[in-house]
């Protein structure tokens, strides 16, 4: 029998690495998603050279396996954190990997924008910048959340995985105590309470979703 | 000198190896004070033309002015600042959705820099214009399309424009919310001194409201004129299409005695409700028979041609001619 305080730590630990690294990703993802909706060929400021760019990079971090770039990125996570071990040590490479993920999911929800609504501000002499914040944001609030809840969903998933890196949290638990040690009772408890957590997120963030949309 | 000038006016798409051309060598002066209409068909150039008047396009040659102002030669931020005194309505609306009605009056001043207590009082001044004082707290999705324009127009008006822009505005409602919406406009415009442009493919939103009208056409302005005018004899061929709703010159075939005179007589939705053919028989005791006769009743109203064969007498014939005139029929000999 496994001590119930390991759950509890392990919850924690996942909570953390998840929240932080989504709240991180999202102050990185949100402007990379609007300059990547601007720079776009019918955005605000099409610029072909900048767009083709950043999409590039973006493409290039979302097509790294995340556990392949968990390990490509420790020296850089030695920098910022100090350690390579522990849930602290698993937020940098979530944030890499997360914020183009993000950006995308950003780019994508300002996409939903009706054309005409961001015509009507140009015509009321709206900057660029207050069409972005005022209008774009604002407007793709509800698409934004739905958006959370599979980025951060996502990212759980993530978090899971550095588990076997020793990076904490239920995937930690799930292999170090249900797959070296072969407790069928741990990996069965860890994955349930991984599913209530995803499930907990999920609804979560659809409310916020559907309780910010106006126009329903 | 008009509040809008529009010189020499082109624009051309480029789509792959072939030029698109949306208009061409457009040139025409808006009035300070007028209601002034453009019509055309669908993919005759309306909204590229209108949305050139604030340079939401921009033109491939060509000049346009505001107050005298070559919108071509401002800064980003000169600019910005003509637009707010060019407001725009649109067809489909445009409301921020993910906002309630009296903050999206408020936008446009919010963006200028407007404090907040300010911009309040002058929504409220234009909730109450547009008559929705009560659902100043509503978000759009739980108003009307009429509704939902009006929140538009007092939008659009919140930055005290010198001219107002639509787009189709009516485009999307039934007749009896179009009426209301026209009113509002005229309303706009005779009490506050509104400049109103209009573009439409309608003709009823032409004749109720507007003082000058031009015609689109296949990237070219076919015809310009007083809406009363253009109405009664629209000289090119697009024009006689929009305003009889039929083809009024081509299509009508029939065998032509030698020697004969034929007149055509143009029914534009006003006469109509007065048997006017039985008036001038009993008037001017002229027989006269019918050769072909099309009407059909648009929104409401009669619009469509009539030829008669006249008698051969030309004193007759004129008699004729002159009671229609009086009668505020259009007629013209056919050739």
């Amino acid at each position: 029998m496994v001590d119930l305080n390991l759950y509890i730590v392990a919850i924690k630990e996942t909570f953390f690495m998840t929240l932080l690294s989504s709240a991180i990703s999202y102050i990185i993802g949100i402007p990379l998603g609007v300059l990547l909706y601007s720079t776009a060929k019918d955005g605000l400021t099409p610029n072909t050279y900048v767009y083709n760019t950043l999409s590039l990079v973006v493409n290039i971090f979302r097509s790294i396996p995340f556990l392949i770039l968990l390990i490509l990125v420790l020296p850089i996570t030695k920098v910022i954190v100090g350690t390579t071990i522990g849930a602290k040590a698993v937020v940098p490479p979530l944030v890499i990997s997360a914020s183009p993920y993000i950006a995308r999911m950003v780019e994508s929800s300002l996409k939903e924008v009706d054309f005409g609504v961001i015509e009507a501000a140009k015509s009321m002499g709206a900057t660029n910048m207050q069409i972005i914040t005022k209008v774009l944001l604002k407007e793709s609030r509800p698409s934004l959340f739905i958006g959370a809840a599979i980025s951060i969903t996502t990212i759980l998933g993530y978090s899971a995985m550095a588990g076997a890196v020793g990076g904490g949290g239920l995937g930690d638990v799930a292999i170090r105590y249900g797959y070296y040690r072969y407790n069928q009772e741990v990996m069965l408890i860890t994955v349930v309470l991984l599913v209530i957590i995803v499930q907990l997120l999920q609804s979560i963030f659809m409310g916020i979703a559907r309780k910010s949309d106006k126009r329903l | 000198m008009g509040i809008i000038e529009i010189k020499d006016l082109t624009k051309k798409y480029h789509n792959h190896d072939n030029d698109l051309i949306a208009l061409q060598d457009i040139t025409f002066d808006i009035k300070k004070g007028e209601i002034f209409g453009i019509i055309g068909l669908s993919g005759a150039g309306k909204s590229t033309l209108v949305r050139m008047m604030n340079y939401l396009e921009k033109p491939t040659s060509g000049k346009v002015s505001f107050e005298g102002r070559d919108l071509a030669m401002l800064s980003d931020s000169e600019l910005r600042a003509v637009r707010k005194d060019i407001g725009m309505i649109f067809q489909s609306f445009n409301l921020l959705d993910q906002t309630s009605v009296i903050k999206n009056v408020t936008f446009p001043l919010e963006i200028s820099g407007i404090g907040k207590k300010e911009a309040m009082e002058r929504a409220r001044e234009l909730l109450k214009l547009v008559d929705l004082s009560d659902k100043e707290k509503e978000f759009p999705s739980k108003l009307s399309g009429g509704q939902k324009q009006r929140v538009a127009i007092a939008r659009a008006l919140a930055t005290k424009p010198k001219v107002l822009l639509c787009d189709e505005a009516t485009s999307a409602l039934d007749p009896k919310t179009t009426e209301q919406i026209l009113s509002l406009l005229k309303k706009v415009n005779i009490e506050m001194g509104v400049t109103i442009v209009i573009i439409t493919h309608q003709m009823s939103v032409i004749e109720k409201v507007c003082d000058r009208v031009a015609i689109l056409d296949k990237s070219r302005i076919e015809e310009i004129g007083n809406v009363k005018d253009v109405f009664k004899s629209p000289k090119s061929q697009i024009g006689q299409k929009l305003i009889f709703g039929a083809t009024v010159n081509k299509d009508v075939d029939f065998e032509k005695e030698v020697g004969k005179k034929y007149l055509r007589l143009a029914f534009d939705g006003d006469v109509t409700d007065r048997p006017i053919l039985a008036d001038m028989i009993l008037e001017t005791k002229c027989r006269v028979s019918i050769f072909y006769a099309n009407t059909k009743v648009i929104e409401g109203k009669v619009v469509g041609q009539l030829i008669i064969e006249l008698p051969n007498d030309s004193e007759q014939q004129k008699i004729i001619k002159d009671y229609l005139e009086r009668s505020g029929v259009s007629s013209w000999e056919v050739e």
